[in-house]
């Protein structure tokens, strides 16, 4: 009976395990890739608006993303994020600021992160006159 | 004894969550060689950090969770030296998340397990005895998976896990006269479901020492022990998932009292020291009371 019984358990947790993937999960060390097409580095915009365009891709899936304005000394101006599970995104948006009154020095960020723990980040400066 | 426990930033949506859905929790099985029908209520209580947001800002917020399960179990002799068990959990699971309540209720995945006598002495009851048992069996993908907010799905939030997962285990049992160790190793490895998803694989041990007092015809059986969990990393299809896996130690105490056939218990579990999910996610006290029919 025991002997029986052993020979039983192991079929049966072989035929159980027969059907799994023979595959390992991989520990995925590629950050997200970001391309900022506008603002473009140094460029000197006029007007209220700054064009922001730029495209992510991943090679599993994305996670958060988005984008933050800041001042020269550091002071979040305007930020934006969203949550995502596709492998590309693609931002085409025109931002506002009313407020600008003298020529200005902005820095925009854009930053992804995946599902995997992987972060980039993509910096831009550009100068605003109204 | 099996412990399962079983996690915003402004854009995240599919955060950090308390994984306890779809296990079973085995404890000191009462007098043995006797079949058993029972039924037990168990809770757990997460909670789920938000961490960093997307530019290092930090966000003190979390996410409230509690996992409750009323569970019908059995356990059933075909043969005098192997144990069948079964559990068929009900599970009402409720995530508190900013203002926002989401619940979600039914059946979980049952758990079908078999358990061998593999040694046993056959010593005298005021001599050292012991037993050691092995096996293992299923848990069954019966509970939903399906459950989504604007189309994003929590695989920790969900009735079940919807896989197939295999278990493997063992218990011992020294007991000398009316005290006694209880000692229990399992390892669960989980299968993927139609997702993609798979839940890191599960080793849990736990080791408690009681004690047996007789009063006329009622015996008390007070329990004091310990248990660990270390699960590894989930992964989606082909990756494994940040924010996932862990390891937790607790420690518990729990009284039985029998009187003729009836077993009622009760076990309370303290965290003593964790790192879940990346340090984002703190299990909390949990609890569990059971009634069982011994025939």
């Amino acid at each position: 009976m025991k002997k029986d019984f052993i020979l039983f358990f192991f079929a049966f947790m072989g035929m159980a395990c027969a059907n799994e993937e023979t595959t390992q999960p991989r520990i995925d060390l590629e950050a997200p890739v970001i391309s900022l097409l506008s603002p473009s580095e140094n460029a000197s915009l006029t007007g209220n608006t700054i064009p922001i365009s730029f495209a992510i891709s991943e090679n599993d899936e994305l996670h958060n993303l988005g984008w933050v304005l800041t001042s020269t000394d550091g002071v979040t101006l305007r930020q934006w994020q969203t949550h995502e599970h596709s492998r590309q995104f693609i931002a085409d948006t025109v931002l506002v600021l009313p407020e600008v009154q003298l020529a200005t020095t902005f820095r925009l960020s854009v930053a992804a992160t995946d599902h995997n723990g992987n972060r980039s980040e993509v910096t831009t400066s550009f100068i605003l006159t109204p | 004894m099996a412990f399962l426990w079983s996690f915003m930033n402004p854009a995240s949506a599919c955060d950090v969550c308390g994984c306890g859905i779809g296990g079973y929790y085995l404890g000191i099985l009462p007098q043995y060689q006797k079949h058993l029908v029972g039924i037990r209520y168990r809770q757990q209580q997460f909670r789920s950090y938000f961490g960093q947001g997307l530019f290092g800002e930090e966000q003190n917020g979390y996410a409230s969770e509690t996992f409750r399960t009323t569970e019908l179990w059995g356990r059933f002799y075909p043969h005098p030296r192997v144990q069948v068990v079964a559990f068929v959990p009900l599970q009402h699971l409720t995530r508190e998340n900013n203002g926002v309540n989401e619940t979600l209720s039914g059946m979980g995945d049952i758990t079908l397990l078999a358990l061998y006598e593999v040694a046993r002495t056959n010593q005298p009851q005021n001599a050292l005895q012991h037993k050691l048992l092995a096996g293992g069996g299923f848990k069954l993908p019966t509970g939903k998976s399906s459950y989504s907010v604007d189309g994003e799905s929590n695989p920790n939030f969900q009735l079940g896990t919807g896989s197939w997962d295999v278990s493997f285990q063992a218990v011992y049992i020294l007991r000398y006269r009316m005290m006694g160790l209880n000692t229990d190793v399992s390892y669960r490895m989980n299968g993927t479901n139609e997702n993609d998803y798979r839940f890191g694989d599960r080793y849990n041990f736990s080791v408690t020492a009681f004690h047996v007092f007789e009063s006329g015809k009622i015996a008390f059986m007070p329990a004091v022990g310990i248990a660990s969990e270390w699960a590894k990393k989930d992964a989606s299809g082909e990756f494994y998932r940040s924010q996932t896996g862990g390891k937790a130690t607790l420690s518990h105490v729990g009284l039985d009292v029998y009187r003729q056939q009836w077993n009622l218990g009760f076990s309370w579990q303290h965290p003593i020291r964790q790192n879940l999910a990346d340090e984002l996610l703190s299990v909390n006290e949990r609890f569990q009371v059971q009634l069982n029919f011994l025939f």
